[in-house]
């Protein structure tokens, strides 16, 4: 058991450092109409320095990096303060790897070089009114006429569907086969005529996500990722690209704000308006406890890279995201408790604690409740029954 | 970078394991009520002769040369089976007598001819060079010696130099509880902090105990779920029961991978892993005491009885949670650990 790295790491160690301390933003990653411009600048600021998809095999333009290099880099990334992903999540994470593995050469083609350049978003189409935790209960339909698929339907919870050029979206193509196996999983131009996208106002103040309707729209059958009622499989494999290394920049940007939050309670006035906030039992004991779970997620984060190393992951990665979602909230919610009445007050700078907080409901909700995962580490880790 | 166990460590795991589950079955509490087994103490030779006791110490000192990481691995598998916590206070005590160049009591205590207990103040003693106060010793045995460890101070006593000794039904009665009171009394060695970190070792062993038991209680809670059955189905299917023992793999990965993490740290760092040393042990003894007390829950009423385990892990985690400082003690050190760092925010 060691926690030693390479000579080789830590020279390449030492490189990402420099790079990301020279060229990453130092200003806050901004909402609503200057946040695309920003995603899409340092993209292309990453490609053109070849550090694009260090996931990426290096035949489609991505660096190819080792799992540990994958976590020396995220590490030195949070370290540097660089900005989150944003709204090139989807294509570099899911629809790129998606189709590395599974799309046919002229998808490659077409598709890869435009995603790592930062020239096309992609969102998901995924959940419906009637499919969220139930992904399988989708309704949205497409017909065969031709050479094309023709949708009918609608989609929500698209994040970013506003701003995206393509979309990884699931249609039912087999209304008669079992649920889970009439299903497909299409490339959808987001400029197609029929597509009617409507932002939704979220509770943190921006419009984070979108209502996506679909009105006879029409999709080539080349689109189709995979083969046609083959989309469940397809779909597991956009969602199973987990490598440990997906939750670390979370994680460690809660290392830095716990420890920024402990600095804060030696100067913030406590709750008795006297002392300050450390010198109350209740808070320093809170901020201990959230330091100690901090650490554990870095631990986590390390014996599951651990365990990627030696194969293929199974559902354990579960249980590190659930931690992860539920230590956020609380991170955030000390955060804004520490600061008392102006805690109420919502400051202009996007990035305050007031808007981490409220945007931090979404972490057990999106991506996977904190109840399904707790049915799947139940069932699939610990070997419950049904 | 690997924070999971070697081939050749798997090895030597499974046959600590082995031997375990074969002469620490929990079934032996049950015949150790009835007078018809012996105590833990009394397989004390028999984990002596396995080189337990040295696992960590150099050839040298009558040890086997294995690292902290091995001894973690081993309280793991101590703390899964409840065996007595004495186990540390020897494995510590040979540590102590190492640093003092006290080669007879090293011998003496790696091959089992004596035995050591820990030590608890009940309440503020004065631990120097000369030792006062009220004390808790748990599980003790005549000949043993008697190691007090607090995040500060590690000594190691003479039972003959106690004042007085007095013993108490503790609320897990497999363990033997006396209070014992010390006035003046000398200690046979002291650890100095700096020269061999007894406080850091001693509490990474004790996070391993203690995450050892969570799982123990982890998978008897799932078992259990597993086979139960009312209203048709097994109660591991209803969510309740299914998100309870979820909510215990969720503590007992984040304690074991802090224990690991910690360890490691511990090992090749030194001084500077306390704050992830400290960080493991609240960890730790939340994952002992809550899964203790989930797994009495699913057990339902059985799980109340004396006669199912479940109640021992609940009380064990008491006593190992009450070793070497409290929580409250560890959340300080956190506390001061961080503000050492500099501010890195933006």
């Amino acid at each position: 058991m060691n926690l030693d790295f390479s000579v080789e790491d830590e020279s390449f160690r030492e490189k990402v450092r420099e790079w990301l301390i020279a060229n990453a933003p130092t200003e806050a990653r901004p909402h609503g109409a200057a946040m695309v411009a920003f995603d899409r600048a340092w993209q292309r600021t990453q490609f053109e320095a070849g550090w694009a998809g260090i996931a990426w095999p290096k035949e489609y333009g991505g660096r190819g990096l080792s799992l540990l290099q994958q976590l020396i880099w995220l590490e030195e990334y949070a370290r540097a303060g660089a900005p989150p992903v944003g709204c090139f999540y989807v294509a570099v994470n899911h629809g790129g790897p998606t189709l590395i593995a599974l799309g046919s050469q002229e998808q490659k083609a077409f598709y890869l070089p435009k995603i790592l350049s930062g020239e096309t978003i992609w969102c998901q189409g995924f959940s419906e009114p009637g499919a969220g935790s139930d992904l399988a209960n989708l309704r949205c339909k497409a017909e065969i006429d031709g050479d094309d698929l023709v949708v009918n339907g609608q989609k929500i919870w698209t994040t970013y569907g506003q701003h995206a050029k393509y979309q990884e979206l699931l249609v039912r193509t087999d209304s008669s086969a079992p649920r889970h196996k009439g299903i497909s999983w299409v490339i959808c131009d987001m400029d197609s005529p029929g597509i009617d996208i409507r932002p939704i106002a979220c509770m943190d103040g921006t419009e984070h996500f979108c209502e996506v309707f679909y009105d006879n729209v029409r999709i080539p059958l080349s689109n189709v990722v995979g083969d046609l009622n083959d989309g469940w499989r397809v779909t597991m494999t956009t969602l199973g690209f987990e490598r440990g290394t997906g939750l670390l920049y979370d994680q460690l940007e809660m290392s830095r704000i716990v420890d920024h939050l402990i600095e804060l309670a030696k100067t913030q006035p406590g709750p008795d308006f006297l002392r300050p906030a450390i010198e109350d039992d209740e808070i320093a004991a809170e901020l201990a406890t959230l330091r100690a779970e901090v650490s554990a997620l870095k631990a986590m984060s390390y014996t599951t890279i651990s365990r990627a190393q030696r194969g293929p992951l199974g559902a354990e990665g579960t249980i590190v995201a659930l931690y992860t979602a539920e230590l956020m909230q609380k991170v955030y919610r000390t955060a804004v408790d520490l600061l008392g009445t102006e805690g109420l007050v919502l400051p202009e700078a996007p990035d305050s604690f007031q808007f981490r907080y409220l945007n931090s409901f979404i972490h057990t909700i999106g991506g996977g409740t904190s109840e399904i995962r707790r049915n799947i580490i139940g069932e699939r880790v610990l070997g419950l029954p049904r | 970078m690997d924070l999971l166990v070697s081939e050749e460590q798997c090895a030597i795991l499974d046959s600590f394991t082995a031997f375990l589950d074969r002469e620490f079955s929990l079934s032996r509490f049950h015949l150790q009520a009835a007078g018809g087994d012996v105590s833990d103490r009394e397989r004390w030779r028999a984990m002596a002769a396995l080189s337990w006791f040295g696992l960590g110490l150099p050839e040298k000192c009558f040890g086997v040369g294995g690292d902290l990481t091995d001894e973690m691995l081993l309280f793991r598998e101590l703390g899964r089976h409840l065996v007595t916590p004495s186990t540390l206070a020897v494995v510590l005590a040979a540590r102590i007598a190492a640093a003092g160049n006290d080669s007879a009591l090293v011998e003496a205590l790696v091959g089992g001819a004596t035995q050591a207990a820990l030590g608890v103040p009940a309440g503020t003693a004065c631990i120097d060079r000369s030792v006062t106060g009220d004390f808790l010793v748990m599980d003790r045995c005549d000949n043993d010696v008697i190691l007090v460890w607090t995040p500060d101070k590690a000594v190691l006593l003479e039972r003959r130099s106690a004042e007085r000794c007095q013993p108490v039904t503790c609320i897990d009665d497999s363990i033997v509880l006396e209070r014992v009171v010390f006035n003046n009394a000398t200690p046979m060695h002291s650890a100095a902090p700096d020269v061999d970190a007894i406080h850091l070792r001693a509490t990474v062993l004790l996070s391993a105990m203690l995450t050892g038991a969570s799982e123990a209680t982890r998978d008897m809670a799932v078992a259990y779920a597993g086979v139960r059955e009312q209203f048709g189905r097994p109660i591991g299917t209803f969510q309740a029961i299914k998100h309870r023992c979820a909510d215990m793999a969720v503590r007992t990965e984040a304690a074991l991978a802090q224990t690991r993490y910690a360890a490691v740290l511990a090992r090749d760092q030194g001084l500077m892993s306390l704050p992830h040393v400290s960080a493991a042990r609240i960890l730790a003894y939340t994952a002992g005491l809550e899964n203790a007390a989930a797994n009495i829950q699913v057990h339902g009423a059985m799980g109340y009885t004396a006669e199912c385990h479940a109640h021992r892990f609940l009380k064990r985690a008491r006593l190992l949670g009450s070793v070497g400082g409290n929580v409250r003690q560890h959340q300080q050190l956190l506390l001061e650990a961080a503000s050492e760092k500099p501010d890195e925010m933006k």
